[in-house]
């Protein structure tokens, strides 16, 4: 048994992709998952699964959310100590924030070709790793969320996912 | 340009889920039906708040029929489960007539409302005397709504949901106190407006202190929509709107929001901007009269949209 983070791209922000995060518990608790707990509708979850490699278990629960509620996204898995090194990483920690602020980590499936990505104003990537993308948006009528996910897109694909960091936070605190 | 249609899908790219209201009523006190309630959440999430409780049963049947709810679930299991709190705008009946009558089969939760909403609640409706005191103030409460006094301007996060909301006071009538409430969730916000009187007839500055409040929002894209009221059609004198907006007022009070968002460009300033129109009084007649009245002008750029009972719109 091993415990998993989850992270799925795209859910309940199209009326395409609605999908309760309790049918999501049901799913993944369908497929041998327990422990199964949901954070926010952005569609986060953490789970305990059967020792199944990663990649397996990715495509189980597509499979299963695709064929019970027509998700056609995609999930990011990683070990559960992601998150703890998330955290203990920190780097957003010498960021000034304002209520302007959005900083924002982008998980990537494979590891890029390259970092290289579009410039926008007030916006920053202030960290890479092979797997994620750590950035900073100062909200401004030239610069908003929709642009750097936009960007982030044409930078790595359409099978990334980005979440707030404070999506992260609270996903440490539901552990 | 608008639309009124059952469904609504207004999106784009995000990394928050959407957030979403079904209509549980909308109407302007005109028919019993139908009153000013409305349920939000974000997609996907089974925590709910209300934002007033005119007429719930009605709408929340609907919704369930036009597959927008789980059929399976009675509004008395619903509310149990999902609804996580109420913001009264205003004690008037149309926004308050469901929440009253259903009080006896829900359970426990926070009533959040400004002190004038709150003592009316208090001293008229939940006091033995019109009800039993279900609240938790004034004579015998029985404590089933824990009344939560907000501030106007101060942040409040609603337990067991991912919301705040802050509170603004507004004109309806005269000094008669109504609200609004910004609605906010994971950076991304709503704002939904209870009755109000224009500015220029209260000579007042309550809706534009909002709006200056609000404009950075929409300048930055975080704000995705707006619930305003519009009662009625052009053409009434002021004595006669009753602590309302007509078309007039409300294509003015549109007018400053946009002079405020980009004073060098008001025409489009707006552009995308989801409005809300709520309150509609009168029947059939009167409602087509307002939707051309609003339609036929451009408003600055806006995505006009009529609210309807049984109505999920989702934000984004």
């Amino acid at each position: 048994m091993r415990q998993y983070v989850a992270f799925f791209r795209g859910l309940n922000v199209t009326g395409k992709n609605a999908l309760k995060m309790s049918d999501l518990k049901k799913t993944l608790e369908s497929i041998g998952c327990t422990n199964v707990k949901t954070v926010l509708a952005s569609g986060n979850a953490i789970f305990t699964a059967p020792q199944d490699l990663p990649k397996t278990l990715q495509q189980k629960i597509e499979t299963e959310l695709a064929k019970g509620y027509d998700y056609k996204g995609n999930v990011i898995l990683r070990p559960i100590e992601t998150l703890h090194s998330l955290m203990n990483a920190n780097p957003f920690s010498s960021i000034e924030t304002s209520p302007d602020t959005r900083l924002y980590v982008t998980f990537l499936p494979t590891p890029p070709e390259s970092h290289a990505i579009e410039q926008l104003e007030n916006f920053s990537v202030i960290h890479t790793t092979d797997t994620e993308v750590f950035s900073v948006l100062t909200l401004s009528p030239n610069s908003k969320t929709v642009d750097v996910m936009k960007i982030l897109d044409n930078a790595y694909g359409k099978t990334i996912t980005t979440r707030n960091w404070n999506t992260i936070k609270r996903m440490v605190g539901a552990l | 340009m608008f639309l009124r249609i059952s469904f609504l899908l207004l999106c784009s790219i995000s990394c928050y889920a959407s957030l979403a209201v079904h209509v549980l009523g909308c109407g302007g006190g005109s028919s019993e039906l139908d009153c000013s309630s409305y349920l939000v959440n974000q997609v996907g999430s089974d925590e709910y708040i209300v934002f007033d409780g005119g007429s719930m049963l009605q709408g929340y049947t609907l919704c369930q029929k036009n597959g927008h709810l789980d059929p399976k679930l009675s509004f008395t299991e619903f509310m149990h489960e999902h609804i996580k709190a109420y913001f009264v705008s205003h004690a008037h009946l149309d926004h308050l007539s469901a929440l009253i009558l259903h009080s006896q089969e829900d359970n426990p939760k926070g009533l959040y409302g400004i002190d004038s909403t709150i003592n009316d609640l208090r001293e008229y409706v939940f006091n033995w005397h019109i009800w039993p005191n279900f609240g938790s103030e004034g004579t015998y409460p029985i404590g089933l709504y824990e009344y939560k006094r907000i501030q106007p301007g101060k942040i409040y996060f609603v337990e067991n949901t991912p919301f705040t909301v802050t509170p603004y006071v507004l004109s309806h009538p005269g000094d008669h106190e109504s609200s609004a409430f910004l609605i906010e969730a994971e950076g991304e916000y709503l704002l939904y407006f209870g009755d109000t009187s224009p500015d220029a007839i209260e000579k007042v500055k309550r809706l534009d202190s909002i709006w200056s409040q609000i404009a950075p929002f929409i300048e930055r894209g975080i704000l995705k929509g707006i619930f305003l009221e519009c009662s009625y059609p052009a053409g009434r004198p002021p004595s006669e709107l009753f602590g309302h907006l007509d078309t007039t007022h409300f294509i003015k009070e549109l007018s400053s929001l946009a002079l405020k968002v980009n004073p060098d460009n008001p025409e489009s300033a707006l552009t995308g901007l989801n409005i809300i129109v709520t309150h509609m009084k009168g029947g059939e007649a009167q409602f087509a009269q307002i939707e051309n009245e609003l339609g036929k002008e451009s408003l600055f750029g806006v995505h006009l949209i009529f609210a309807k009972q049984g109505e999920k719109i989702i934000l984004d």
